[in-house]
């Protein structure tokens, strides 16, 4: 059986165990990094089925990374989340294909329900 | 800026706010299963504790940063702080193409005041003008501020703009916290412009103009001569 995993590359480390904890209860395994470059320089980056992408990173913005990840072989969808809402950043989104894109704090139901819609639409 | 510490206080206050509620919302799953993971649930409320603290100390933070300074009462000359606030953004309005125009009322008494809150509030206020005016045929683009003295110890400031106005029904919310008709906007200049202004003891409210357009309008004791 196909076991969905995702990664979370999200900086603040209580969303991130927050977000991890629940697409593990959810039913999804979970990969997190807190670093554009941590996820960079993984070598299995591309095996995801799904990435949660925050915005703001230490090392880089969260859609320079997905560009980034593109450029290698990249093609899990990738869902949006973001502290700070605004016209830039949904363009942003748009622009990089994103599958969803979440305000923070958001739904745990809209989180779940992105990530299998999305995880669903890769397979 | 008022607008850049709450923009970066905002940002931060929404992660523990965030994982709190994925928290919380994990906890009642595992609580829904029939065998839950008891001591994941526990591992949970104690972050969930901790995210708590965290949001409360930033808000902590929030507060005295804005207290940093309590209100330093001064005999505060209101027309030079108009135009002093006008030279700061000139160059925006410059660039913005808007035309700035001053009414000051030359026997304005001096009004009672912090002048670095003052401050605060009215460059709030022209930069809002300013903002509503970025649809605005160039050649109507005039902000204006007027002051004057009204009856009782007050006087009036007023930031006049020629944009969009607002809508009549929301009148009541324009000074409520996190209200914003901005696209990039908190909603939240507004609301620490009016606390600032009845921390002076003075009151602020808007009014659409006649013929297109705001008028913002704030005022503040004076003492008696």
């Amino acid at each position: 059986m196909h076991v969905t995993t995702i990664i979370i590359v999200e900086d603040d480390s209580s969303v991130n165990l927050a977000v991890s904890r629940l697409l593990e209860a959810a039913g999804f395994d979970t990969r997190s990094f807190t670093s554009g470059g941590a996820l960079l320089d993984d070598q299995h980056a591309c095996d995801a089925d799904c990435l949660v992408l925050d915005v703001h990173l230490p090392d880089m913005n969260g859609f320079d990374l997905q560009r980034r990840l593109a450029a290698t072989g990249f093609t899990a969808p990738v869902i949006v989340i973001t502290a700070h809402d605004d016209a830039m950043h949904r363009r942003a989104a748009r622009d990089i294909g994103a599958f969803a894109y979440l305000t923070k704090p958001f739904s745990s139901l809209s989180l779940v329900d992105a990530v299998s819609r999305a995880a669903a639409a890769q397979r | 800026m008022i607008g850049e510490i709450t923009a970066s206080v905002a940002h931060e206050v929404t992660q523990p706010l965030s994982a709190i509620l994925s928290n919380v919302e994990t906890a009642e799953l595992l609580l829904s299963q029939p065998q839950p993971n008891v001591s994941m649930v526990r591992e949970i409320l104690a972050d969930v504790r901790q995210d708590d603290l965290r949001a409360d100390s930033i808000v902590r933070r929030l507060r005295t940063l804005l207290r940093k300074r309590e209100l330093q009462l001064e005999d505060v000359d209101v027309n030079a702080l108009a135009s002093s606030v006008l030279s700061l953004v000139l160059p925006d309005a410059v660039r913005r193409n808007v035309l700035i125009r001053t009414s000051l009322d030359p026997g304005l008494p001096r009004a009672t005041a912090d002048p670095v809150h003052l401050q605060q509030v009215l460059l709030n206020l022209v930069i809002n003008a300013m903002d509503s005016m970025k649809n605005t045929p160039v050649e109507q683009r005039v902000l204006e501020i007027r002051t004057e003295r009204v009856a009782g110890h007050h006087l009036t400031v007023t930031v006049l703009d020629k944009g969009d106005g607002f809508e009549p029904a929301k009148k009541d919310k324009l000074f409520d916290s996190f209200y914003t008709t901005k696209d990039e906007g908190l909603g939240l200049g507004l609301s620490i412009a009016r606390s600032i202004v009845r921390l002076h003891g003075g009151a602020i409210w808007a009014e659409n103009r006649q013929g297109g357009g705001a008028a913002f309008a704030f005022t503040l004791p004076f003492k008696a001569p």
